[in-house]
């Protein structure tokens, strides 16, 4: 007699079955079965692997996290994690799935550009979809990345063909409704040759909510495009978030990527740029207030390819009570990446002594001719200043909140929307208030 | 300048052969090849060593028996075959010596290539000269003098049998024999090394000195050293090596203790200039070392000064533990790459008392096909209020198929403590050239002006004479380029 037994990823990789994928075409097909194939081989990240030292996954695996649609969503409750004062094309998932009656598609609008959900792309604009879908995101060797490729429901795709500016930002709202579920949304932004596009995405969840968001942003930035991409993570406590971001540069383009991880239960960011063309400029900045007992791990990879591009990080983060920041960047300077400049720069502050801040700065350069630096710092908020505001009678608790808008204020100014910034600011400020 | 000029003077610089090769003929007392529980024995036995130290070594050879040779570093190389190597080789045992007269003339020989006349050394410079020549020490020097003032310098073996009560408590106390791959087999097939200990208040009055030599083909050498300065006591402590031309590689994996009590400072200094392997890479030397402080009490001070410019595999850390309160640790780095050679080093510095403060300052230049990282952990636990650390890490790279590399950790616990690090990588500027050409310093002068610049706040932390012996070997090391 035997007695089967299987492994807690093995039951996880069952629970997620039951989708059915069939209507789909073949070319994506393939991309589910090849990851579910390279799944075969994985399992859960540990902290033995170098990249998930400082994070803990904590038994995630034997959660049983299932897919589900969402049914009889409250209008007003979905209403509620709009950005206020935003107008934009607005994309509404909930648990990785498309409503389409929350959301406003513009699908070949004037001929310019396509905002609408990647499922319905994949059937009317295919020859947009292909050559770019699952392009960056073949790496064999990541579980939550093939996790997502081989079970994604849906996702937003936005595609703004060459010369073409979107008119208004677009805004993709990824909801969590229900217990225990497994959500995949992922996103698919193509910007052409010399167009332009701005996209922000934030990730909410409706009340008691729990959830695995396993989530996947992948970027295409042609010659000369311009593409400023906002993130917002605001999950409630009951919900764990492994985030995967790409972005492909060519030849003198521009892509900003501001990232505000600011409430969930453990939020990870995987946020990989390749500079695949000359004169290539990447932002990368963080702007990270913690409080609660959140963990938030954020790696920033930034392949510098090609000769004479520009990479700028600034990860500032605030960190209170058992929250945990941990930031881990690497720059790769290729060795025919010559006149590279690329800099890092990550300042911690520690409000409480169970905070904590983990930093691994890294350069890896094979090229002589660079400038790359990095800079990382953390300590407190400057006592003299605080005295200083103090002795004019400010009481202590506003002139924290001085402090910080000014520590936390030079990466929010990264944001170019403004009603995008005020709702960031006003995140972190409610973060840094409840305690302080 | 022109392209050319450059591509000439790069090439020069990448191409200096290693100055320092030769082979002293002394017959050596050689272990079977390979290793097993027997080895381990037949070096204790060898060495006449008590029971306890036998048990040590077989309990850290055990152990190293389960373990995996580490592959988390940026270097690549052929893995050695443990087997095949001889742990154990002494050059003939001549008695005690009494004065230099009756050390072997080979190895006074070696000693005047290496312009370290010990003669001279003992009458002029006031240094005292521990020589290790292979594994064994040959000569010690100033024992008297030291003898005085209560301090004990000698070898290892010579300490385990005149104070055993010494070497037993400290051993192993800050290096665990577990501690990793490399230092399990160290603790295992040890064959010599220093012991220092100062006793309490007493200032050390000369900067004790230690020349380290591989010698005999296929050895391994498993050097240990432990320095003990008791409370309030100060010690600074020089090493250094070089090592004859050889085709195959050497390993090396020694282990450095130290302990600082309450008000005690050490300061470790080292020249590093083990045969880096010739210009398409073979040979050289495997320096894999353990190095390792504990500031165990309050006020105490470590301070490590390195100047890295041989072996063809580095992989070094040498680390703090900052335990007592308000005792600071230092680290400043000089690694020069070339050719093929690869370097992983670095610091820990780990911070465990209250007020405790540490500095990192690290250099490395990489040339030819080299590769040079810099890799350091500063971890301020929970308890370590006041904490700060310092840490500056710059590469300059020569010539475009070398690389640099920085993987810092930082890990901080303690909201009252405040850590800087910052790292910048760049290559020698055009327009610093270019200032230098037009006063009239020629290409590969001003080329050592600027790398003599770049490194002059780790040289500056070097005693004076060991200063000059580092600055002659980055000459060396970046031949045609530097001076």
């Amino acid at each position: 007699m035997s007695t089967l037994t299987i492994s807690d990823k093995e039951r996880f990789l069952i629970n997620q079955e039951g989708q059915d994928f069939s209507h789909e075409a073949k070319t994506f097909i393939k991309i589910r079965e090849l990851a579910l194939k390279n799944l075969k081989d994985l399992d859960f990240p540990t902290k033995k692997l170098e990249n998930w030292k400082y994070t803990n996954l904590r038994g995630i695996s034997k959660i049983e996290f299932r897919p589900q649609s969402a049914i009889n969503i409250i209008a007003e409750k979905v209403k509620a994690h709009k950005i206020p004062n935003l107008d934009a094309y607005t994309l509404v998932f909930v648990n990785g799935f498309f409503s389409p009656e929350f959301s406003d598609t513009a699908e070949e609008k004037d001929g310019k550009f396509v905002v609408t959900n990647l499922n319905t792309a994949k059937r009317k604009f295919i020859k947009f979809v292909e050559p770019y879908l699952g392009f960056q995101t073949r790496a064999k060797d990541q579980f939550f990345v093939n996790l997502n490729s081989a079970f994604s429901q849906d996702g937003a795709f936005v595609y703004v063909k060459a010369q073409q500016k979107l008119d208004k930002p677009v805004h993709i709202i990824n909801l969590v409704d229900g217990d225990l579920v497994a959500a995949y949304p992922r996103n698919l932004i193509v910007a052409e040759k010399l167009s332009e596009a701005q996209v922000v995405v934030s990730y909410e969840t409706i009340d008691t909510a729990s959830a695995l968001s396993n989530v996947i942003n992948e970027v295409f930035v042609a010659e000369g495009a311009h593409v400023q991409m906002d993130k917002i993570q605001n999950e409630n406590k009951n919900t764990t978030h492994i985030s995967a971001d790409y972005a492909v540069q060519h030849k003198d383009s521009t892509f900003t990527i501001n990232t505000i991880p600011a409430n969930g239960k453990l939020i990870r960011n995987n946020l990989s740029i390749l500079l695949d063309g000359t004169g290539c400029t990447a932002n990368l900045n963080g702007a990270i207030c913690l409080n609660g007992d959140i963990h938030v791990d954020n790696q920033t990879y930034v392949n510098h390819a090609q000769p004479n591009c520009d990479s700028n990080e600034l990860y500032k983060a605030v960190v209170n009570d058992q929250a945990a920041s941990i930031f881990n960047g690497k720059i790769y300077v290729n060795k025919i990446a010559q006149q590279t400049n690329a800099f890092q720069s990550n300042a911690n502050i520690l409000m409480s002594n169970d905070a904590k801040a983990n930093s691994k700065p890294q350069l890896e350069i094979y090229a002589d001719d660079v400038k790359c630096s990095h800079g990382c710092t953390i300590g407190q908020f400057d006592d003299e200043a605080l005295f200083y505001l103090r002795a004019r009678g400010i009481k202590e608790s506003t002139a924290k909140k001085v402090l910080l808008e000014a520590f936390i204020g030079e990466v929010l100014d990264k944001i170019k929307i403004e009603a995008v910034r005020d709702y960031a600011s006003a995140l972190i400020a409610k973060n840094f208030n409840s305690k302080n | 300048m022109s392209m050319s000029d450059e591509d000439k003077i790069i090439e020069e610089a990448t191409t200096g052969d290693y100055k320092y090769g030769f082979v002293t003929d002394i017959e050596s007392d050689l272990a079977k090849v390979g290793l097993t529980e027997d080895t381990v024995r037949f070096i204790s036995a060898k060495k006449d060593e008590p029971e306890w130290l036998l048990d040590w070594r077989l309990k850290a050879f055990r152990m190293w028996e389960k373990m995996e040779e580490p592959d988390w570093a940026h270097v690549s190389y052929p893995k050695p075959n443990y087997q095949d190597i001889i742990y154990y080789a002494a050059p003939k045992p001549k008695k005690e010596y009494e004065s230099l007269d009756q050390v072997d003339p080979e190895i006074l020989k070696t000693f005047e290539k290496l312009g370290v006349p010990i003669n001279e050394q003992k009458a002029l410079s006031g240094v005292a000269v521990d020589v290790v020549m292979d594994s064994v020490s040959v000569a010690t020097t100033f024992k008297d003098k030291l003898g005085e003032l209560g301090i004990i310098f000698c070898s290892f073996s010579e300490a385990v049998k005149e104070h055993p009560e010494l070497v037993r408590e400290y051993v192993g106390s800050v290096v665990p024999q577990a501690d990793n791959f490399f230092s399990a087999l160290n603790s295992a097939v040890f064959s010599d090394g220093s012991f220092c200990y100062i006793p309490k208040g007493v200032r050390c009055p000369m900067e004790l000195s230690t020349y380290f030599r591989i010698n005999e083909a296929n050895t391994g050498q498993f050097e240990r050293t432990l320095i003990i300065a008791d409370e309030g006591a100060y010690v600074s402590y020089l090493e250094g090596c070089t090592a004859p031309q050889r085709d195959e590689n050497q390993l090396h994996a020694a282990v450095v203790e130290i302990v600082a009590k309450k008000n005690a400072e050490v300061k470790y200094s080292t020249v590093q200039n083990w045969y880096p392997g010739d210009k398409k890479g073979r040979g050289g030397i495997y320096n894999f070392v353990t190095k390792r402080g504990i500031c165990a009490g309050d006020n105490s001070k470590i301070s490590w000064t390195q100047v890295e410019t041989g072996s063809a595999v580095t992989w070094k850390y040498p680390s703090c533990i900052l335990k007592g309160d308000n005792s600071v640790g230092e680290f400043f780095s000089v690694a020069v790459t070339n050719n093929m050679q690869q370097a992983d080093t670095g610091t820990k510095m780990i911070h465990l008392g209250k007020n405790t403060k540490s500095t990192i300052v690290s250099k490395g230049i990489s040339a030819g096909k080299s590769q040079n990282s810099y890799r350091g952990l500063v971890k301020i636990a929970k308890g370590a209020d006041g904490a700060r650390n310092f840490s500056q890490c710059d590469s300059l790279l020569i010539g475009a198929k070398c690389g640099a590399h920085t993987f810092p950790y930082i890990e901080c616990q303690n909201k009252s403590a405040k850590v800087e690090h910052e790292a910048t990588t760049s290559k020698i500027g055009e327009d610093q050239l270019f200032y230098c050409n037009q006063r009239g310093i020629k290409t590969d002068k001003a080329i050592g002006l600027i790398v003599n610049g770049f490194c002059k706040n780790v040289m500056d932390n070097l005693p004076m004479e060991f200063a000059i012996e580092a600055r002659k070997l980055l000459e060396i090391s970046l031949e045609g380029s530097v001076g």
